[in-house]
């Protein structure tokens, strides 16, 4: 009987927010997207709520790629407002505290990294849109969102926020504040690795998107603790043509440094303690077990048949026991954000009035060249920002 | 392996069962018309609904009471709007405040106040043109008010955060900037401060 009550009670429970794949393409095709983010849409609509954060983010990825400025925009909107409201989960999102829901069951919210991420790029959006107060604003909170980590020492510690706080207040006029930005930002830097500062006549940035972004993996006997390896990149780094030189554009962020220096999660505390208790389930599950089929060996053995049904029945609860065991869910949330590039570079440069186009050169990690590229320049007032996306 | 682990497993059976009691659906609902000057069910740590109407209703209260908010010339002012400048963490739009001020001081002022549209200055300036050269009809030929008043303001925030959650103080500030003198006949500030943290799930 116990194990029937098991059996039941471990039927699944169907998602409720699950949309049909009709309503879903329905819903994709009155946004009227641009072809390539179409699957993106439908993505987002048929996984529902829990994934919608995550859908969103990988849309505005997506879109940028593309150069749809207004659908990655509004995808970011949609992030921020779900990374900004604070207080009680919903009563799903919580279950991933139970022993026998994992974490992903949760709403996806991103790590310190992710969330940090989505206002950089919102910024940069902001940048493009000659916004510079709300672009200013979106690289503040970039600190914020990172102040999420463990360590106060790494708390808001992005360097190419801090730069790019700076290059608003720049371009607004405020050159003081400009200046302790900068400084802000070499402060968090390597000597070799310190941002140039613009010049008077610096009227550009440009910012480099480099590689895929670091993976979240599980790690421990059961999956319970998150942890990060790097992305692969074909491209590692770049160079832009100035005056008919190749200068190397610096990097300013490491993602993967970023997403693996946040520290121990408290849902990294609820997994182990999930995983411990499994563990001991386990073994609980194998003491009976062998401790049952010893005793009914040996009542078949001695022709006890009362031992024998007994070592039966000890062996039916380890194996209910393991059965318990094994619907113990403590494997981390690993759901990534997996279009992020790896790295950030950012170089400011006087972007001359005849030019129609930029060239770069990319370069792999060996310092090979692994391509070229050109970007077509539609002038507008300045400050011009010139985004590169390359893998 | 921690001790409990071991004494766990019996319990484990009764709390199993009592555990997988069928999941909560998410319940959902169609649109609801709330009010805006309340806080929502989705709350968040920017400028929200609330926060805008309690700022532009408290500013057009003291604007109303200013005294010495009259042209010189002693014609009803003219006011004319900046956006304010956004210096918090939050992007806003940052002409929605203003807006919604010269909204109210329309509807509270009784005609004692008048506003220009230079945001709408292309368009006034063609449609002069085409009456000027004849080819729309026309009125009394008129000049272009001048603006006795500036309206802007400026939004900033110190703002705290941690594992647990994050708080944000934000300054609201207005001010009438005479044209003439570029004297502050006026000024006012609304502030508020916000906590919130984060649930166990996402720390």
């Amino acid at each position: 009987m116990l194990m029937a009550c098991c059996l039941l009670g471990c039927a699944s429970t169907p998602d409720p927010t699950r949309k049909d794949i009709a309503t879903a393409e329905k819903l994709a095709s009155d946004q009227g997207p641009a072809a390539n983010l179409k699957p993106y849409y439908q993505r987002l609509y048929f996984e529902g709520e829990s994934q919608a954060t995550l859908n969103q983010m990988r849309l505005a990825f997506a879109a940028m790629e593309q150069a749809e400025w207004k659908d990655a925009g509004r995808a970011l909107d949609e992030v921020i407002r779900d990374i900004e409201a604070l207080g009680p989960a919903d009563p799903r999102s919580r279950e991933a505290l139970s022993h026998f829901e994992s974490e992903d069951i949760k709403k996806f919210k991103g790590e310190t990294h992710e969330r940090a991420m989505a206002y950089l790029l919102r910024g940069l959006l902001y940048l493009k849109e000659k916004d510079l107060q709300n672009a200013r604003a979106c690289f503040k909170s970039v600190q914020i969102q990172d102040a999420a980590k463990n360590d106060p020492s790494l708390q808001g510690n992005w360097a190419s926020a801090d730069w790019l706080e700076g290059w608003c207040n720049w371009n607004l006029g405020e050159r003081s504040a400009a200046q302790q930005c900068w400084d802000r930002s070499n402060q968090r830097l390597s000597t070799r690795n310190r941002l140039p500062r613009p010049s008077e006549t610096d009227n550009a940035v440009c910012i480099a998107l480099l590689g895929f972004g670091p993976v979240k993996i599980p790690k421990g006997d059961h999956g319970e603790l998150l942890s990060y390896r790097e992305g692969a990149s074909r491209t590692a780094r770049v160079k832009l043509k100035i005056k008919e030189v190749f200068k190397a554009i610096p990097m300013a962020e490491d993602l993967f440094v970023q997403a693996s220096s946040r520290g121990r999660r408290l849902m990294d505390q609820v997994n182990e303690e999930k995983a411990d208790v499994r563990s001991g389930t386990e073994t609980a599950g194998d003491v009976f077990i062998t401790g049952g089929m010893g005793t009914t060996i040996g009542g078949v053995v001695a022709d006890d048949t009362d031992v024998a049904v007994i070592g039966l029945g000890v062996t039916a609860a380890g194996a209910v026991t393991k059965g318990i065991a094994s619907s113990i869910k403590p494997k981390a949330d690993t759901r990534t954000w997996d279009l992020l590039p790896a790295r950030i570079h950012i170089l400011p440069f006087t972007l001359p009035t005849d030019a129609n186009s930029l060239e770069f050169q990319l370069l792999d990690e060996q310092g090979g060249r692994s391509g070229e590229r050109k970007v077509q320049i539609s002038h507008s007032a300045p400050p011009e920002i010139i985004l590169l996306i390359e893998r | 392996m921690k001790p409990y682990s071991i004494l766990l497993p019996s319990t484990l059976v009764c709390l199993f069962l009592a555990g997988c009691a069928s999941t909560e659906t998410t319940s959902s609902s169609v649109p609801q018309y709330v009010d805006p000057g309340a806080q929502g069910t989705i709350a968040g740590m920017g400028v929200e609904s609330q926060d805008l109407i309690a700022v532009t209703d408290k500013m057009v209260r003291k604007i109303l009471e200013t005294p010495g908010l009259q042209s010189r010339k002693g014609e009803t002012p003219t006011i004319g709007l900046i956006p304010v400048e956004n210096r918090s963490r939050f992007a806003i739009d940052k002409q929605i405040f203003t807006t919604r001020i010269k909204a109210l001081l329309n509807e509270k002022a009784n005609g004692q106040i008048r506003f220009v549209a230079r945001d709408r200055m292309d368009e006034i300036k063609r449609e002069k043109d085409l009456k000027e050269k004849g080819e729309v009809t026309s009125g009394e030929r008129r000049k272009l008010l001048g603006v006795d008043y500036y309206l802007t303001g400026e939004i900033s925030s110190l703002s705290g955060s941690g594992p647990r959650g994050k708080s944000d103080y934000m300054l609201f500030t207005f001010r009438l900037i005479d044209t003439e003198t570029s004297e502050e006949i006026w000024g006012g500030f609304h502030e508020l401060k916000k906590e919130g943290t984060e649930d166990a799930v996402y720390r």
